[in-house]
C-alpha cells in the first residue's frame, strides 16, 4: 500500500549560524582643515519688551582651524528702532556685548534691530512684535532610571504664546571627602611646620553652578489647547555629583515668535540632534537679520522680542531615592617628622586633614589629595545669596 | 527486459535524413523452414531479403519454426512463423524489429516531450522509440533536440515567405514558465525574448531552422524546426545541474548582442544566492545595486539610483504591482522574499513605452509560478529571519499556487548595538500569495498578492510601522499566433504610522497612506518578420493621505491635524513598433502619451506671480469639489533604440527616452526611509521631466564566454523638487513652501566585462557618472549655491564592483565580492559661531564636500556534499565574512556640539568584518 504524501518534499531547511563582532559603529571624524574667507555677523539676543534690560551679542563666525574660541564684534552701533520712529541705544558693555534698558518700549509698536558695524556696514533686523511670557506653572522633576529629570508646565489661557524658549542656570551645593584642621607651613620648626588651620569650613563647603548651553525651545502648536505640561528641560545624570546635597536651578522662559521658533529649532536640529540613521542633511539658514548693502551677505540669528518670567526651584538629595554619588578618596598616614611632612605635603599635591590619635603628642597626621580636601578648586566657597 | 530490448533497437532516427514514412515497399520472401531455431530462421531471412534484424534474443532461442511460404510480405512470414499475438514486426527501411508487446514506432510521435509539432500525426499508442543508431548496449535517452519539428502543413512545394512560431517555455520539471527566456536563430539574427509568462513569439523565412532557446540558470537547449506555416513550439528546459562528468558545451551566449534592447541588466535568482550578503540571506536589491549605473547611499538603505536618478524614480514592480517602500528592518532586507522570485530585470535606458511613471528606470521583479505537477514545500530557520513556502497544483497541470511568508525576531541583534540604540525593536513580516490558472491554450489568469509589515521603535517609545499591500489579478489571451493580450487590474498601497504614547497628554497616532487602482490592457501583434507592434492603454487612481497627526488615548490633548487626501488620475496610451530593417540593423520606436488629472476634493493655494511660494504670499484659498478635475498635465514620451550589428559578435546600440514623473517623494534622508511621503503633483507642484540619450557598444570574446560593454549616457531632468534648508515635510497644508524646483543633469560612462561560464566566472564593472541640480530662480526662494550647479546628494563619481566565483571542484567553489565608491556629497560645517551658550555650526554650500571613499570586500566559500541527483538530503556550507578588511565605511557623517564644541562623528553601520556560516540542507 503506498502512502500518499500532500508535502512531499520539503526543498529547503536552513539554519543560519551568524557571529557577530559589532554592527553599528561611532568613531570621531575630525573636521576638514578648510579655511573660508568670509566671517560672517552672527546677532544674538532678544529686545526686552518687558522691565528687563536688552543684551544683544554680536559676533563673528570663525572657521573651523581657526582657535580663536569667540570672535567678539566690537565697536558697532546697536539700537533698537520703533515703527513710529524711536530709538532706544545699547552700549557695549563688554567686547560684542551691547547692552541697554529696560526701555519702556510700546506693547503695541513693532520693533527692529539697527546695526552698524566697525567696518561700515549696516545691518537691520525685520520688524517684530513685542510677545508676552505668560507664568511658568511649575518645575517639576521626577526620578528616573537615568537621573533626575526636570521639567516645565506652563500654559496660556489666551491660547495666544505656543512658542516657548527656556534657559536655565543651575546652582548645587557640594562637600570635600575630608575637613581639612591642619595647615601645612613649609617651616623648619617642628612645631610651627603644622598649624591649625582656621579657613577649614571654606575648604570643605562649595557651589558651583552652570548655565544651559543647548537651545530649549518648546510648542504646544499642534494641541488644542496652549499647554505645556512636563517638557523636558534637564536630565541630571545618575550619580551626578549635582546632587551631593543641594541643588537648585533658575529656570527663565520666554514667548518666541513662529519664526524665531523655526529658526532656533532647525539650529538646534543642526547642531544638536543630528545622528541617528534617518537624520536629514544640515543646513544653516538665514535669519531675519539683513545686510543693507549687501542683500547677499549671510547673517546669522534671529531677532525677536518678548519678557522673560522665572522659576527657582530646589532638590535636596534626600528628596531623591537611591542618588548613588561618592566621592572616591582615600587618606593617606603620614609620620610627623619634618622629612615625613614635607615629602607629603610640600608640593601642595596633599593636604593634611586631620590628627591620628588622640594623644598630647601627635605622632602622625592624616592627609588627602587636594582635589579632595579643597572644593574651591571644583567650585566657589562664597554662598549664592539666594541660597 | 524491455529496456534490454530497447537497447538492442536503438537507431539514429537522422540518419534518414527526414522522418521515414510507413509506405515502404515490403520485400517478398519464398522458402520452407523447417525444425529451425528462430536464431537461424532470422539469419536465412536476413539472407534472403538484405534486411538487418533486430531482436531481443532471450526468450527467442527456445522458440523452433515450421513454416513454408511463397511470395510472402516478410513481416506476415514472421506473424505466421512466430505468431502475431505477442510479438509484433516493424520494417524501417532495410531494419527489421521484432518486438514483444507493442511495434516499434518509427516516428517520434506527438506530445512525447510536450512539445507539440502541429502537423506531426498522432494516434497510436507508443512504448518504444528508435532514437539513435549504437551499436553497443548503453541505453541512450531520447531528447528533443534530436528531433526534427514540423511546424505548419507539410508541402513539398518550395517554400516562400514567413511563418510566425509561438509557444511556451517551461521548465520540464515544474511546469513553471521561464519568463525572460532569449529564443534566437543565431543565422538569421533573429531574436525574441519571452515574456512575463513565458510565451515568445518569432517570426522566421519558411524553411528549416536551428532555434537555440537560453535562459539564465537553465540547461541551453536547441530545437530543430522545420517551418512550413504557422505554428506552435512549446520547449521545456531544465534546470543546469552540474554533472561529475563535465562535458563543455560551449554554446553562443549571444543574447547581449543581438537584443534590441540596451541597458537592461537581467540577474536570475540562482546568482542572487550566490553573492555573498551581509547576514546570508539572499537579497535581490543588493544584488541589482552591484551592477553598473545603480548606486547606493549607504548600507542601510535598500532604495537605489539609477543613472543619477534619485530614489523615488524608480518604477519597482512585483509581477506589475507597485512597490512603495522595497526594503524590510532600515534596510537591511529587501522586501521581496527570495524563494518566490524567479528573475529580476532593470531597464535603465531602453525603457519599453508600456512602463511610464518614473524617470530613472523599472525593476521588474517576476515571481515563479506554483509547480504544476506536485504539491512541495521549502523552509528555512534562520537566527534573523524564517520562511516558509508551500506551493503546488490546485487542479493538476492547470492551477497552481504559492503561498510564501517570512518573519523575522531580530530584537536580539539590537544590543549589539551602540548603547544608544539598545532598547530598540524591529520586527518584519511579509506574505506572497501566487495564483496561476489556465482556463485553456488560450486563456491565462494570474492573480499576485503580496504584504509586508515592519514595526521598529529607536530606543524611544515612538513606535514607527510601515506596510506595502498590493494585488494583481491578469488575464492572458491569446486571439491567435499574431496577437495576444494582457488584461490587468490591481491596486496598491502603502502606508505608515507613527506613534507614541508614553506621555499622555501628547500621545499620537500619525499616518501617511498612498493607495492607487490601476488597469492595464496591453497587445503584442506580431505583424511579420519584419514589424511587431504593442500598445495598449493604462489608467491609475491615486488616493493619497499626506499626513494625519491624531490623538491617542483619552488623555491627549493633541488636536488633530489632518491634510486633506489628495486624488489624481493617470492615463496612458502607447505604441511600440519593432521594425527588422536588414539582419543587421533593427530599430524599435515607441510612444506613450500620458495625461494627468489632479481632482477634487481639495484647497489649493494661489500664490503671488514672480514671488517665492511661501505662506506670506498666498493671494487667494480655492476650494474644489469631489471629483472636479483642478488642472492637468499631459504630453508625449518618445522611446527610440538602434541595433546595428557590425559583426557576428559586435553591435552598437543607441536610445533616447523621455518620461515624465507626476508622483513626487518628500524625504530629507538621501535613503529611502520610513517617514518618507508621496507627493501628488498639483498645481503648485509639477511633474517632473526627464530625458535620456545613451550609446553603447557590445563585444562578445572567446565564443560568446566573455561579454564587455560601455555604455555612456547623457541626462536631463526638469522641475526636480529638493529641499529648502529646514524644511518642513511632514503634515504640511502647503509643501510648494518649503520645496523648489531644480533643473538636473547627469551623465556618465558605464564600463562590464563579465564572465558567465567556466571555472572562474563573474563580472567586473566600472561607472563614472555625475549628477548635478541647479536651483538659480530668486522669485521662487533662496537660490542654492548662488545659482550653482550643485552636486544631488547620490552623486558619487566612480565606482568599482567585482564579483567573482572560482570553482576548485564541484563540491568547492570560493566567492569574492570587491566594491568602491567615492564617498558621497555632504553639506559641511565650514565654520562655527557662538549662539545660546554653544558653538554651532556654519554649513557650507550644499554638497559641497564629500564623506569618505566607500571600499568594502566580502568572501564567501561554498562546500557542497555530493551531486547525486537522486538522494534523500542534499546539505551544503557556506562560510561567509561580510567586509573582509573591517573596514569602517561612512555611512554617514555628522556634527554635533556636545558642551560647547563642534564635534565630527562618522557612522558606520557595519564597523567590523562580519561571519557567518550557513548550513542548507534540501531534501
Amino acid at each position: 500500500m503506498k502512502r500518499k504524501y500532500y508535502i512531499s518534499r520539503p526543498q529547503y531547511f536552513m539554519i543560519i549560524i551568524l557571529f557577530f563582532f559589532s554592527v553599528t559603529c561611532k568613531e570621531k571624524y575630525a573636521l576638514p582643515k578648510t579655511l573660508i574667507d568670509k566671517s560672517y555677523l552672527v546677532v544674538e539676543g532678544y529686545i526686552d519688551g518687558g522691565n528687563d534690560s536688552t543684551f544683544i551679542r554680536l559676533t563673528r563666525t570663525v572657521s573651523s582651524a581657526d582657535t580663536t574660541s569667540i570672535k567678539n564684534e566690537s565697536n558697532a552701533t546697536v539700537y533698537i528702532e520703533g515703527e513710529d520712529g524711536q530709538s532706544f541705544y545699547l552700549n557695549e558693555i563688554n567686547p560684542g556685548t551691547y547692552a541697554g534698558g529696560p526701555f519702556s518700549l510700546n506693547q503695541t509698536q513693532q520693533y527692529r534691530l539697527n546695526i552698524s558695524t566697525g567696518n561700515g556696514k549696516s545691518y537691520l533686523s525685520d520688524y517684530v512684535d513685542i510677545k508676552q511670557t505668560p507664568a511658568i506653572d511649575s518645575i517639576s522633576w521626577a526620578r528616573t532610571a537615568d537621573g533626575v529629570q526636570i521639567y516645565a508646565n506652563t500654559h496660556d489661557p489666551q491660547n495666544s504664546t505656543t512658542y516657548y524658549a527656556w534657559n536655565y542656570h543651575e546652582t548645587w551645593e557640594f562637600y570635600s571627602a575630608f575637613y581639612s584642621n591642619w595647615e601645612y607651613t613649609g617651616s623648619p620648626d617642628p612645631d610651627s611646620v603644622m598649624v591649625r588651620r582656621t579657613n577649614g569650613d571654606s575648604l570643605y563647603r562649595c557651589w558651583q553652578s552652570n548655565i544651559s548651553t543647548e537651545i530649549i525651545v518648546g510648542s504646544s502648536a499642534k494641541l488644542s489647547e496652549d499647554i505645556i505640561y512636563l517638557y523636558p528641560l534637564i536630565l541630571i545624570p545618575e550619580a551626578s555629583w549635582k546632587l551631593q546635597k543641594r541643588y537648585s536651578v533658575l529656570v527663565k522662559q520666554r514667548a518666541l515668535s513662529k519664526g524665531a521658533y523655526e529658526y532656533l529649532e532647525n539650529m538646534k536640529k543642526n547642531s544638536e540632534q543630528l545622528g541617528s540613521i534617518f537624520d536629514p542633511q544640515p543646513s544653516t539658514s538665514n535669519g531675519n537679520v539683513h545686510c543693507v548693502d549687501d542683500a547677499k551677505e549671510i547673517v546669522l540669528g534671529y531677532v525677536y522680542s518678548s519678557t522673560s518670567v522665572q522659576k527657582r526651584i530646589f532638590i535636596e538629595r534626600s528628596q531623591v531615592q537611591d542618588w548613588k554619588y561618592r566621592f572616591s578618596c582615600e587618606e593617606v598616614s603620614i609620620k610627623n617628622d619634618l622629612d615625613s611632612l614635607a615629602d607629603a605635603f610640600a608640593g601642595n599635591a596633599y593636604i593634611p586633614t586631620t590628627e591620628e590619635g588622640s594623644g598630647p603628642v601627635i605622632a602622625r597626621y592624616k592627609g588627602a589629595a587636594v582635589y579632595c580636601v579643597d572644593c574651591r578648586l571644583r567650585g566657589v566657597h562664597e554662598k549664592p545669596d539666594f541660597w | 527486459m524491455k529496456s534490454s530490448l530497447l537497447s538492442i533497437l536503438t537507431l539514429f532516427l537522422l540518419l534518414a535524413g527526414t522522418a521515414a514514412s510507413a509506405q515502404q515497399k515490403e520485400v517478398l520472401v519464398s522458402g520452407d523452414f523447417y525444425n529451425m531455431r528462430a536464431k537461424e530462421f532470422v539469419a536465412e531471412l536476413e539472407k534472403k531479403t538484405g534486411l538487418t534484424f533486430y531482436y531481443d534474443t532471450t526468450g527467442f532461442d527456445t522458440l523452433k519454426i515450421d513454416i513454408s511460404v511463397k511470395e510472402q510480405p516478410v513481416t506476415k512470414v514472421l506473424a505466421s512463423a512466430i505468431g502475431d499475438s505477442i510479438y509484433k514486426y516493424t520494417l524501417y527501411n532495410n531494419l527489421l524489429f521484432i518486438t514483444k508487446g507493442s511495434p516499434v514506432e518509427t516516428e517520434l510521435p506527438e506530445a512525447f516531450f510536450v512539445a507539440k509539432a502541429v502537423s506531426t500525426d498522432t494516434g497510436s499508442k507508443v512504448k518504444y522509440i528508435i532514437t539513435s543508431i549504437e551499436e553497443d548496449s548503453k541505453p541512450q535517452t531520447t531528447t528533443p533536440e534530436n528531433k526534427l519539428f514540423e511546424v505548419g502543413i507539410k508541402t513539398s512545394a518550395p517554400l516562400s515567405g514567413t511563418a510566425k512560431l509561438a509557444g511556451y517555455v517551461k521548465d520540464i520539471s515544474t511546469g513553471e514558465p521561464i519568463p525572460g527566456a532569449a529564443v534566437f536563430v543565431e543565422k538569421l539574427k533573429i531574436s525574441v525574448n519571452a515574456d512575463q509568462f513565458g510565451y515568445y513569439s518569432i517570426t522566421l523565412p519558411k524553411g528549416r531552422h536551428l532555434i537555440n532557446i537560453q535562459s539564465l540558470g537553465k540547461k541551453d537547449t536547441w530545437r530543430q524546426v522545420m517551418l512550413y506555416g504557422d505554428g506552435t513550439l512549446n520547449v521545456d528546459m531544465k534546470d543546469h545541474v552540474l554533472s561529475l562528468k563535465a562535458v563543455i558545451i560551449s554554446a553562443k551566449k549571444a543574447a547581449n548582442i543581438n537584443s534590441l534592447q540596451m541597458g537592461v541588466e537581467k540577474v536570475d535568482i540562482k546568482t542572487i544566492k550566490q553573492i555573498p550578503v551581509v547576514f546570508g540571506e539572499a537579497d535581490i536589491l543588493r544584488v541589482i545595486q552591484t551592477l553598473p549605473g545603480v548606486k547606493t547611499v549607504g548600507e542601510a538603505s535598500t532604495g537605489f539610483n539609477v543613472r543619477g536618478g534619485s530614489a523615488d524614480q524608480n518604477l519597482i514592480l512585483f509581477n506589475d504591482a507597485t512597490v512603495y517602500n522595497p526594503s524590510h528592518f532600515f534596510g537591511f532586507f529587501s522586501a521581496f522574499n527570495p524563494d518566490v522570485v524567479s528573475s529580476v530585470e532593470l531597464y535603465k535606458s531602453s525603457i519599453p513605452a508600456k512602463y511610464g511613471g518614473r524617470l530613472s528606470s523599472v525593476l521588474d521583479v517576476v515571481s515563479r509560478e506554483g509547480n504544476k505537477k506536485k504539491i512541495t514545500g521549502s523552509a528555512g530557520i534562520g537566527l534573523l529571519t524564517s520562511r516558509l513556502n508551500i506551493e503546488g497544483p490546485l487542479i493538476k497541470d492547470k492551477t497552481s499556487f504559492i503561498v510564501g511568508g517570512r518573519i523575522t525576531y531580530a530584537n536580539w541583534l539590537m544590543q549589539f548595538l551602540p548603547a544608544e540604540y539598545k532598547k530598540s525593536k524591529a520586527s518584519f513580516y511579509d506574505i506572497n500569495v501566487l495564483l496561476s490558472h489556465k482556463i485553456n491554450d488560450k486563456n491565462d489568469l494570474y492573480l499576485t498578492a503580496y504584504m509586508s509589515n515592519d514595526r521598529f521603535n529607536l530606543n524611544s517609545d515612538t513606535v514607527y510601522g510601515y506596510g506595502n499591500k498590493n494585488i494583481v489579478l491578469k488575464w492572458k489571451h491569446v486571439f491567435n499566433n499574431k496577437l495576444q493580450s494582457i488584461v490587468s487590474t490591481g491596486y496598491d498601497s502603502y502606508g505608515y504610522t507613527i506613534y507614541s504614547e508614553k506621555n499622555p497628554v501628547n500621545a499620537y497616532d500619525m499616518k501617511f497612506d498612498i493607495n492607487q487602482s490601476n488597469a492595464k490592457i496591453h497587445f503584442n501583434y506580431f505583424v511579420n518578420s519584419k514589424h511587431t507592434l504593442d500598445f495598449g492603454l493604462s489608467s491609475i487612481y491615486y488616493t493619497l493621505h499626506p499626513g494625519s497627526f491624531q490623538p491617542r488615548g483619552d488623555k491627549s490633548l493633541v488636536v488633530p491635524d489632518v491634510v486633506t487626501k489628495e486624488q489624481a488620475l493617470e492615463s496612458a496610451a502607447y505604441l511600440t513598433e519593432k521594425y527588422n530593417i536588414t539582419s543587421s540593423l533593427s530599430v524599435q520606436a515607441g510612444i506613450r502619451f500620458s495625461l494627468y488629472n489632479y481632482m477634487g476634493p481639495k484647497t489649493i493655494y494661489q500664490y503671488a506671480d514672480g514671488l517665492p511660494k511661501e505662506t506670506g504670499n498666498i493671494t487667494d484659498t480655492l476650494q474644489y469639489n469631489k471629483g472636479k478635475f483642478i488642472n492637468k498635465y499631459f504630453g508625449p514620451e518618445y522611446r527610440l533604440s538602434l541595433r546595428y550589428a557590425i559583426t557576428d559578435n559586435f553591435s552598437v546600440k543607441a536610445g533616447y527616452n523621455s518620461l515624465r514623473q507626476y508622483i513626487h517623494m518628500l524625504s530629507n534622508t538621501t535613503a529611502i526611509a520610513p517617514t518618507d511621503i508621496w507627493k501628488l503633483s498639483d498645481p503648485n507642484i509639477k511633474p517632473q521631466y526627464g530625458d535620456q540619450f545613451s550609446i553603447g557598444f557590445y563585444k562578445n570574446f572567446k565564443s560568446n564566454t566573455i561579454e564587455t560593454s560601455v555604455e555612456t549616457y547623457y541626462k536631463r531632468l526638469k522641475d526636480f523638487l529638493d529641499f529648502k534648508s529646514g524644511a518642513r515635510l511632514v503634515l504640511n497644508d502647503h509643501i510648494e513652501t518649503d520645496v523648489f524646483n531644480t533643473v538636473g543633469k547627469a551623465y556618465g560612462v558605464e564600463l562590464m566585462i563579465k564572465k558567465l561560464t567556466g571555472k572562474l566566472n563573474g563580472w567586473v564593472s566600472y561607472t563614472w557618472s555625475r549628477t548635478f541640480l541647479r536651483m538659480n530662480d530668486s522669485t521662487k526662494g533662496q537660490v542654492i549655491n548662488n545659482g550653482d550647479y550643485y552636486p544631488a546628494n547620490y552623486d558619487k563619481p566612480h565606482e568599482v564592483t567585482a564579483i567573482g566565483n572560482y570553482r576548485f571542484s564541484h563540491r568547492f567553489s570560493l566567492s569574492m565580492n570587491v566594491t568602491y565608491s567615492t564617498g558621497r556629497p555632504i553639506t559641511i560645517p565650514i565654520g562655527r559661531y557662538y549662539y545660546e551658550g554653544s558653538y554651532r555650526a556654519l554649513y557650507s554650500d550644499r554638497n559641497a564636500y564629500r564623506i569618505p571613499d566607500y571600499f568594502r570586500m566580502d568572501f564567501s566559500m561554498n562546500l557542497e556534499g555530493n551531486h547525486k541527483v537522486k538522494q534523500k538530503t542534499h546539505n551544503s556550507w557556506t562560510f561567509g565574512v561580510y567586509n573582509l578588511l573591517g573596514r569602517k565605511n561612512p555611512y554617514s557623517v555628522y556634527f554635533v556640539s556636545e558642551d560647547g564644541i563642534i564635534n565630527g562623528y562618522k557612522l558606520s553601520v557595519f564597523g567590523a568584518a562580519i561571519l557567518y556560516a550557513n548550513f542548507n540542507i534540501r531534501f
